[in-house]
C-alpha cells in the first residue's frame, strides 16, 4: 500500500512537470501574439504586458497572402484526405474480403511502400510532375498522395475483422459486389474512415518539405511553407510570426477538440501489428 | 463523438471554405477590373521581403496605374535564398516567371546553362539612354560580352557605427573610422563597455581581401590563389577579433547580428544598405561610412554588387517590350531617386546622382563615394557562388571559431581548385 | 440484342470478387506504381549520372558520384549530423512516451486530461513548433535563457551554439512527438488480459515482478514498431531544423535530407549527385529497418 502511493506521487509529480512543459509554450506563444514588438522584445521578457493588440494579426496578413495560403492548405488537405480514403478503402477492403489470385503478393507490395522514405523519391517525384506539367497545380499536390500503403493496412485489418457471412448474404439478396461495397461495408467502416481522414489530413497540413518542393509560386504556397519561408532575407520580427503560428495551428487543434478519439485511434492504430 | 456533431463540424469547415474562396475571389476581381483585354501582363520575381519590399510594391503599384504601355506587372516575392531554390525550379517545370531581378553572385549560373536572354538591345529602346548609367553597374551585368541583365541596384559593403556606443566608451561619435586599426581599438573599446555589448564582427572575406591586396583566383580564373600571405594576414585578423579577443560572439551569424545592431548592443558592423532602414526603425543614433583602408589615406577599394533585371528564357518575345518599358521606368530619373532614398542604396544614374537632394543626404551621399571606385568581382565567373557559399563562408566560420588559418587555408584552395576543374 | 447480352457477360465477369477485386485495388496500384516504385529507380538510377536541374549536359559517370560522396565533407558530415540526431531524439522519446504511459495507465480523469494535453503537441506542425521554440530560446528576448540567469546560470545561445543546437533540435522533437510513442504504448497496455496478471499473482510474482515478466514481454512488439519507426523518422528530419537553425551554425545541424535539398535545389543544382547522396541514406535507413525488424522478432520469440 505504502509503496503504491509513493509511486502516485512520484508519477503525478513527473505528470505534473510535462503537463507544465507542453502547456506553457503555447500559453506564451498566444499571449505574445497579442503583444505589441516593443514588449515582446522588452528584456527582460514578462508574461503579460501592458496592453493588448490584434496588430500582429493585421501585419501578417498584409505582409502575406495568408487568405491564399490558408485556401491552398484546405485544397491540398481536403483533397489528399477524400481521395485517399476513397482509394484506400477499396484497396483494404479488396485485399482483405476478395479472393483474387495474387492478393498475397499485391498486400506485399503495398507495404513494400511504406517502407520507402522520401528523401529518395523527392527528386524523382519533382522530375515526373515538372514532365507531366503538374508543378505548382493543385493536381500536382494532391494526385501523388492519392493512396497510402498506411491507409490500405489501416482498412484492411479493419475489414479482415468483419464476419464473412455478411457479404454472403447481401449476394443471396441479389447485391453485386460494389452495392455490398457502398451499401454495407463502407457504413460499417465509418469511424475507421473518420481516423483515416483525420490521419490524412493531419499529414496533409502539416507537410513542409513536399510542398515546398513542388511549388513554384508564392501563390500556390501552402500554411507550413509559407511560415517557413516568412523570415525575410535581412530582418525578421517576432509578433506578425507568432500571430501566423498561432493561426495556422488553429484550424488542427479545433478539430481535436471535436473530434479527439479518432486523433489518438490514428496514433493508436499506427502501433498495431498483424 | 457523435455523428451529428461530426456532420455539423464538416459543414462548418466547408461554409469557411466557401467563405475565404469568395473573398478571394472578391479581391482578385477588384485588381483585375481596371484591366482592359489589351492589356499585357507580365510576372515578375525577386527576392525584396524586408521594407524595401514594400517600397517595391508601391512603385509597381505606380507603374500598374499610370503607364502608357498597357503592361500589368504581376509580382511575387520571396527571400533571396527561396527566389533561388524556386527559379531554378520553375525553369524546369516550364512555370518560370516572365522577368526577374536577381543578385549579381547568382547571374552567371543561369547564364551559364542557358536559362537567361540577352538583353543588349534594351539600351536602344526608346528613351533610354546608356550614357546616363554608371560604367560599373552596365558591367555587372555584362557575361561575355552580352547585356545579360540590365542594374536594378548597386551595393557594396559599408561600415555602420552605434553613436551612443562611441560616447559611452569615450570616442567622439562622429568621427569616422578610416583605417583597419582603427577599426579594430574602437570595437575593443566598445566591448570593454561589457554588460553584453558587442564590439564588431567579420564580414565579408573578398572585400578584407581585397583591401589587404589578396586574391582568391588568379587573373582567367582557372586556379585558386586563395593560400597567400595577404589572406592569411585577413584570416588572422579574423581570428585574432573574434576567437582570441571575442569582440563578438563567434556564434552569432546573419539576422542575429543585425539584430544586435538594432538592439543597440553592437558597436560597429560591416553591412550591406539594407541595414539603414532597421536602424532608422529601431531609433538607433548611428553613422554609415565607407569600408576602411589598410593603411592611413591609403587607396580606397571595394568590390560592386548589386541586383539586376533579367529574363528567363522560356519568357515570349512578345513580351519583351512590355518588359523594357517597365525596366525603362525602374531607369527612370524619378523612379531611381526615390528607390535610393526610400532604401537608402548609392545611385548608379548619372543624373541621380548629381541631383542636389541626393548629394545633400548624409547617407547616401557617403554610400554613393563608392561607386566611383569599387569594381566588379569575377564578372561571369559561374562558380562565384558556389565558391563563396561552399568554400569561403565555411572556411571563415572554421577559424573565427578557432581553427588554425592555415590548415584552412590550404583546405580551401584544395576545394577551390576542386570546384573549377570538376565543372568544366 | 447482341449489346445486352455481351453487356450482362461483362456484368457477370466483374461480379465475381475473384475479377472484381482487381478492379478495386487497380488505382492504389496504379498510384503506388506511378508514384512510389518508378521514383526509386529513377532516383537510384540518377545517382549514376551527372545532371543539373536543367537537364543540360546530362553524362553518365559511374560511380564517380559515389567516390565523390565520400571525399566530400559536408555529405558525411550530414550523415553523421542525421545519426547524431537519432541518437539523442530515439531513446529519449521512447523513454518519455513509456514514463508518461505507465504514470497513465489508470484511467482517471486527472489522467485522461494528460492524455488529451500531451497528444496536442502531434497535431501541430514542426514548422509551427520550430518557431515557436525559435522565440522561447531566442538568446536576447527569450524567456527560457532568462530563466537559466535568472536562477544564476549562463545561458547558452541554444540554436545558435554548435555544441547546443543538436541536442535542443532533439528536445523539441521529443517534446512534439513523445505523444505518439505514449498512445501506442498505452494501448498496448491496456491490452494486455487481465488474466495474465492474476496468474502471475497465483505464482505469487510481486508487483515489480509483474512489470518485468508480463508487461514489459507483452509490450515488446509495441515498442518495436515505435523503435522503429522513430529510426526511420529521424533519419529523414528535416522540417524543424529547417525553420529553427537551417543547419546552421556552420553546416553543424545539417541533415541529410537538408543536404540533398541544398544540393539539388539550390547552388550547384545537381541532381544528380544530390539523388547519390539520397541512395547512400536509402541504403543507410533500409540496414537500420531491416536490421531492427530482426533484432525485434528475435527478442520477442526469447520472450515467449
Amino acid at each position: 500500500m505504502k509503496r503504491t502511493n509513493k509511486h502516485s506521487v512520484l508519477s503525478n509529480i513527473l505528470l505534473i512537470i510535462v503537463l507544465i512543459s507542453v502547456v506553457f509554450p503555447f500559453l506564451w506563444v498566444l499571449v505574445s501574439s497579442f503583444k505589441n514588438e516593443a514588449d515582446i522584445i522588452n528584456y527582460p521578457p514578462k508574461m503579460f504586458a501592458g496592453h493588448y493588440t490584434l496588430a500582429n494579426y493585421v501585419d501578417i496578413w498584409k505582409t502575406i497572402p495568408m487568405t491564399r495560403y490558408i485556401i491552398n492548405t484546405m485544397i491540398y488537405a481536403v483533397g489528399v484526405c477524400v481521395i485517399s480514403i476513397t482509394l484506400d478503402s477499396f484497396s483494404g477492403y479488396a485485399l482483405a474480403r476478395m479472393r483474387f489470385r495474387g492478393r498475397t503478393f499485391f498486400y506485399y507490395v503495398v507495404m513494400v511502400t511504406m517502407f520507402i522514405p522520401f528523401a529518395i523519391t523527392m527528386i524523382p517525384l519533382f522530375m515526373e510532375l515538372s514532365e507531366f506539367g503538374m508543378i505548382n497545380t493543385y493536381p500536382g499536390l494532391i494526385i501523388p498522395h492519392a493512396t497510402t500503403a498506411f491507409g490500405i493496412f489501416m482498412m484492411r485489418s479493419f475489414f479482415v475483422g468483419l464476419p464473412e457471412d455478411l457479404a454472403e448474404a447481401a449476394r443471396l439478396d441479389g447485391l453485386n459486389e460494389f452495392q455490398i461495397y457502398f451499401r454495407i461495408m463502407l457504413p460499417l467502416a465509418k469511424p475507421q474512415l473518420i481516423t483515416l481522414a483525420i490521419f490524412s489530413l493531419m499529414g496533409s497540413w502539416n507537410d513542409l518539405l513536399y510542398p515546398m518542393l513542388m511549388t513554384t509560386d508564392q501563390s500556390m504556397r501552402t500554411l507550413a511553407a509559407g511560415l517557413a519561408l516568412i523570415g525575410g532575407q535581412h530582418i525578421t520580427y517576432y509578433g506578425p510570426v507568432m500571430a501566423g503560428t498561432i493561426i495556422s495551428m488553429l484550424p488542427l487543434f479545433i478539430i481535436y477538440m471535436f473530434a479527439q478519439k479518432y486523433f489518438i485511434q490514428g496514433s493508436a492504430m499506427s502501433g498495431m501489428k498483424e | 463523438m457523435k455523428t451529428h456533431s461530426w456532420k455539423k463540424l464538416s459543414v462548418l469547415a466547408i461554409a469557411v471554405l466557401a467563405a475565404l474562396s469568395l473573398t478571394e475571389c472578391g479581391n482578385s476581381n477588384k485588381s483585375s477590373s481596371g484591366s482592359s483585354s489589351k492589356t499585357t501582363t507580365i510576372t515578375f520575381w525577386n527576392g525584396f521581403t524586408a521594407s524595401d519590399g514594400t517600397n517595391l510594391k508601391k512603385i509597381v503599384a505606380d507603374y500598374n496605374k499610370t503607364n502608357k504601355d498597357h503592361v500589368k506587372v504581376k509580382m511575387d516575392q520571396m527571400s533571396w535564398d527561396n527566389f533561388n531554390e524556386k527559379l531554378p525550379t520553375a525553369i524546369t517545370a516550364k512555370k518560370a516567371p516572365d522577368f526577374v531581378a536577381m543578385n549579381y553572385g547568382d547571374m552567371a549560373g543561369y547564364v551559364h546553362n542557358g536559362t537567361m536572354k540577352d538583353m543588349s538591345n534594351f539600351y536602344n529602346y526608346k528613351g533610354v539612354d546608356k550614357s546616363n548609367f554608371e560604367k560599373s553597374a552596365v558591367n555587372m551585368g555584362k557575361i561575355n560580352g552580352k547585356s545579360y541583365f540590365i542594374p536594378m541596384q548597386v551595393q557594396g559593403n559599408y561600415l555602420y557605427w552605434n553613436k551612443d556606443l562611441y560616447k559611452k566608451a569615450g570616442i567622439n561619435p562622429n568621427s569616422k573610422v578610416k583605417t583597419i586599426a582603427q577599426y579594430m581599438n574602437y570595437a575593443k573599446r566598445i566591448k570593454a563597455l561589457g554588460n553584453g555589448v558587442q564590439g564588431t564582427y567579420w564580414s565579408d572575406f573578398a572585400q578584407w581581401s581585397l583591401v589587404y591586396g589578396g586574391s582568391i583566383l588568379n587573373k582567367s580564373e582557372t586556379k585558386s590563389t586563395i593560400n597567400n600571405a595577404a589572406n592569411r594576414k585577413v584570416l588572422n585578423q579574423f581570428r585574432q577579433m573574434m576567437y582570441v579577443e571575442k569582440l563578438g560572439n563567434p556564434s552569432t551569424q546573419g539576422v542575429a547580428v543585425d539584430n544586435l545592431m538594432f538592439a543597440g548592443k553592437l558597436g560597429l558592423e560591416v553591412s550591406g544598405p539594407w541595414l539603414n532602414e532597421g536602424m532608422i526603425k529601431n531609433k538607433i543614433n548611428y553613422g554609415v561610412t565607407q569600408f576602411p583602408t589598410l593603411e592611413k589615406n591609403g587607396k580606397k577599394q571595394a568590390w560592386l554588387a548589386g541586383v539586376g533585371f533579367g529574363i528567363p528564357s522560356s519568357t515570349d518575345d512578345s513580351k519583351t517590350k512590355a518588359i523594357y518599358s517597365f525596366v525603362k521606368y525602374w531607369n527612370s530619373k524619378k523612379i531611381s531617386k526615390r528607390w535610393s532614398q526610400e532604401n537608402k542604396c548609392a545611385p548608379y544614374l548619372k543624373d541621380v546622382a548629381a541631383d542636389k537632394q541626393i548629394k545633400n543626404d548624409p547617407v547616401i551621399s557617403e554610400l554613393a563615394k563608392q561607386t566611383s571606385y569599387s569594381k566588379v568581382m569575377w564578372s561571369g565567373n559561374v562558380h562565384a557562388s558556389d565558391i563563396t557559399n561552399n568554400v569561403i563562408t565555411p572556411m571563415c566560420n572554421k577559424v573565427v571559431t578557432g581553427s588554425d588559418v592555415n590548415t584552412q587555408l590550404k583546405l580551401a584552395d584544395k576545394k577551390i581548385n576542386k570546384i573549377l576543374k570538376d565543372n568544366n | 440484342m447482341e449489346n445486352t447480352s455481351r453487356w450482362s457477360r461483362i456484368k457477370t465477369y466483374w461480379n465475381q470478387p475473384k475479377h472484381v477485386g482487381y478492379l478495386f485495388i487497380l488505382p492504389s496500384l496504379i498510384a503506388l506504381l506511378i508514384f512510389a516504385f518508378i521514383p526509386v529507380v529513377i532516383g537510384l538510377g540518377m545517382s549514376f549520372f551527372d545532371v543539373n536541374i536543367f537537364f543540360n549536359g546530362t553524362k553518365f559517370v559511374g560511380l564517380q558520384n559515389f567516390v565523390h560522396f565520400f571525399s566530400d565533407t559536408r555529405a558525411v558530415n550530414s550523415i553523421w549530423h542525421t545519426v547524431y540526431f537519432t541518437v539523442l531524439e530515439t531513446p529519449v522519446q521512447i523513454l518519455v512516451g513509456v514514463l508518461c504511459a505507465a504514470a497513465l495507465a489508470r484511467n482517471t480523469r486527472f489522467n485522461r486530461f494528460c492524455r488529451s494535453t500531451f497528444y496536442i503537441p502531434v497535431v501541430c506542425s514542426l514548422t509551427a513548433i520550430g518557431l515557436v521554440f525559435n522565440m522561447l530560446l531566442d538568446p536576447n528576448i527569450g524567456l527560457f535563457p532568462h530563466l537559466l540567469k535568472e536562477i544564476g546560470m549562463t545561458s547558452p545561445d541554444f540554436f545558435g551554439d554548435a555544441h547546443w543546437a543538436m541536442p535542443t533540435i532533439a528536445f523539441l522533437t521529443v517534446w512534439k512527438s513523445f505523444g505518439v510513442t505514449m498512445i501506442i504504448m498505452l494501448t498496448a497496455v491496456q491490452a494486455i488480459s487481465p488474466s495474465l496478471y492474476e496468474s502471475a499473482e497465483m505464482d505469487g510474482a510481486s508487483r515489480m515482478q509483474q512489470f518485468f515478466h508480463v508487461t514489459i514481454p507483452q509490450c515488446v512488439p509495441a515498442l518495436g514498431f515505435c523503435v522503429l519507426t522513430n529510426l526511420t523518422g529521424s533519419m529523414q528530419v528535416f522540417d524543424q531544423i529547417f525553420v529553427t537553425t537551417g543547419g546552421g551554425p556552420n553546416f553543424k545541424t545539417e541533415s541529410t535530407v537538408q543536404y540533398i535539398y541544398n544540393r539539388g535545389f539550390a547552388a550547384p543544382y545537381e541532381l544528380g549527385y544530390a539523388s547519390t547522396v539520397a541512395t547512400v541514406l536509402f541504403v543507410i535507413i533500409a540496414i537500420l529497418a531491416v536490421g531492427s525488424n530482426l533484432y525485434m522478432t528475435h527478442k520477442e520469440n526469447q520472450m515467449r
